[in-house]
């Protein structure tokens, strides 16, 4: 039998960075299993029973993953922040499941402009429209935080969907409230000015991420004010505008890149919305 | 653990019969360092970088099957995986090894590819020991196995 320790080592002190080539390099320990992490909250579920978000993923009947071994075929990995995840263009082969953390999903266009055009949240999937359809992944799916993501191979989740409708009807539920969610920001794109957006973005984000404090809501995400402008169809300078008014007039408070909403009566009037108006 | 190793003709071809073949016209980072590859990756056209801490160690080109030792034992890998533009890979998942795994003449050729004694079935740890005390007659033909 081949004598394993003579083959050349893989180590080559001379070889160059690749440009271009993405600056998170990990610097920890790889040939260990990947642990908690930011803050000590990050959760690596050992199975699907263990999984955060168990209550909203589409495999969220414990009897269902019992009965399909759905935590054999998952393969589990934390992506640090700015970690990619699938890039625009490629193809597909698998999905991911989020058990933990954001993802946020943008799209390049041709003149390089980067959109957000979905965050996804812990129980969301990513994926699967382009797995179905057969098409090339439509944005690139980035961490805005570390997140604990399960990825589960093509040709399981379709003998999966094919063994149990469930799992279908769960993914169709999904993909019905994003389309809604999609057709929301159409309209507000076409319909609304930018303050009226910002208004509307600003609830749309503590609907989703909101934490309540001390008599207002914190918005716990961490996103650039680019990629907030990006997500109104707007120019970053513009945004820092309007929330310096929306400060000024009492809405919103700032304190360093974190936002609190104060009066969210005043931002509905602002946006014309009422509670069926808003994306989640 | 095995990082990437380069087949033969033959068994290349008993791979692909399994796998499905993807094209990658955009560069795209398969796995990180730290993180256990998705599934194993034979590459068929073009070629996948391995990085540490940011330097090339390695590009691996058509006929080697990578990240499959890892995706097995689900271990992470020490390297990056970088899949260069208009790259063309057999994607070999779970569900894709665990068909070859059910069958001997998978069992042979992984045996005849890793050696006997560097690769185990994740799911089936009790009948390899068994496997272990009773090898059958097979060497390491595949004189191109990486290790870092």
């Amino acid at each position: 039998m081949e004598n394993y320790e003579n083959i050349v080592s893989l180590r080559s002190p001379h070889r160059e960075n690749i440009p271009g080539s993405s600056s998170n390099s990990n610097s920890s320990n790889a040939t260990s299993a990947p642990t908690l992490s930011n803050k000590g909250k990050l959760v690596r579920p050992e199975n699907c029973a263990n999984c955060p978000a168990l209550d909203s993923s589409i495999f969220c009947d414990p009897t269902l993953q019992k009965m399909l071994n759905v935590g054999d075929h998952r393969v589990v990995n934390v992506y640090k922040k700015g970690q990619t995840l699938f890039v625009q263009g490629n193809p597909p082969y698998g999905l991911y499941c989020i058990s933990s953390g954001k993802i946020k999903i943008s799209n390049v266009g041709p003149d390089g402009k980067e959109s957000i055009v979905r965050i996804a949240i812990a129980g969301d999937i990513l994926g699967h429209r382009s797995l179905f359809t057969g098409q090339h992944y439509m944005g690139t799916a980035t961490a805005l935080e570390d997140s604990v993501v399960c990825f589960i191979d093509k040709k399981f989740m379709e003998s999966l969907i094919q063994q149990e409708p469930k799992i279908a009807f769960n993914i169709i539920m999904k993909m019905g409230r994003d389309l809604g969610r999609a057709e929301k920001m159409v309209a507000s794109f076409s319909q609304k000015n930018v303050p009226e957006r910002l208004a509307e973005l600003l609830l749309n984000l503590r609907l989703a991420y909101g934490v309540p404090d001390q008599g207002r809501w914190r918005l716990d995400i961490k996103l650039t004010r680019e990629e907030m402008a990006s997500m109104i169809g707007t120019a970053s300078e513009t945004l820092i505008r309007f929330l310096s008014e929306f400060k000024d007039q009492g809405l919103i408070e700032q304190i360093g890149k974190t936002i609190y909403l104060v009066n969210l009566k005043g931002l509905m009037d602002l946006g014309h919305l009422t509670d069926d108006h808003l994306w989640y | 653990m095995i990082h990437y190793v380069r087949l033969h003709q033959r068994q290349q071809k008993y791979f692909a019969d399994y796998g499905d073949l993807v094209t990658f016209p955009h560069t795209s980072i398969l796995y990180y360092e730290g993180h256990v590859p998705l599934a194993g990756y034979l590459i068929v056209k073009g070629s996948i970088l391995l990085l540490r801490r940011g330097k090339i160690v390695a590009e691996v080109g058509p006929g080697n099957l990578l990240g499959a030792s890892e995706f097995n034992r689900r271990q992470p890998s020490p390297l990056r995986a970088i899949v260069t533009a208009n790259g063309q890979l057999i994607i070999l998942g779970y569900s894709a090894m665990k068909e070859i795994h059910s069958c001997p003449e998978g069992v042979r050729m992984l045996h005849e590819i890793f050696g006997e004694h560097n690769w185990y079935w994740n799911n089936n740890k009790k009948k390899d020991k068994k496997e272990m005390q009773n090898p059958p007659n097979t060497t390491n033909s595949n004189e191109d196995n990486h290790l870092c």
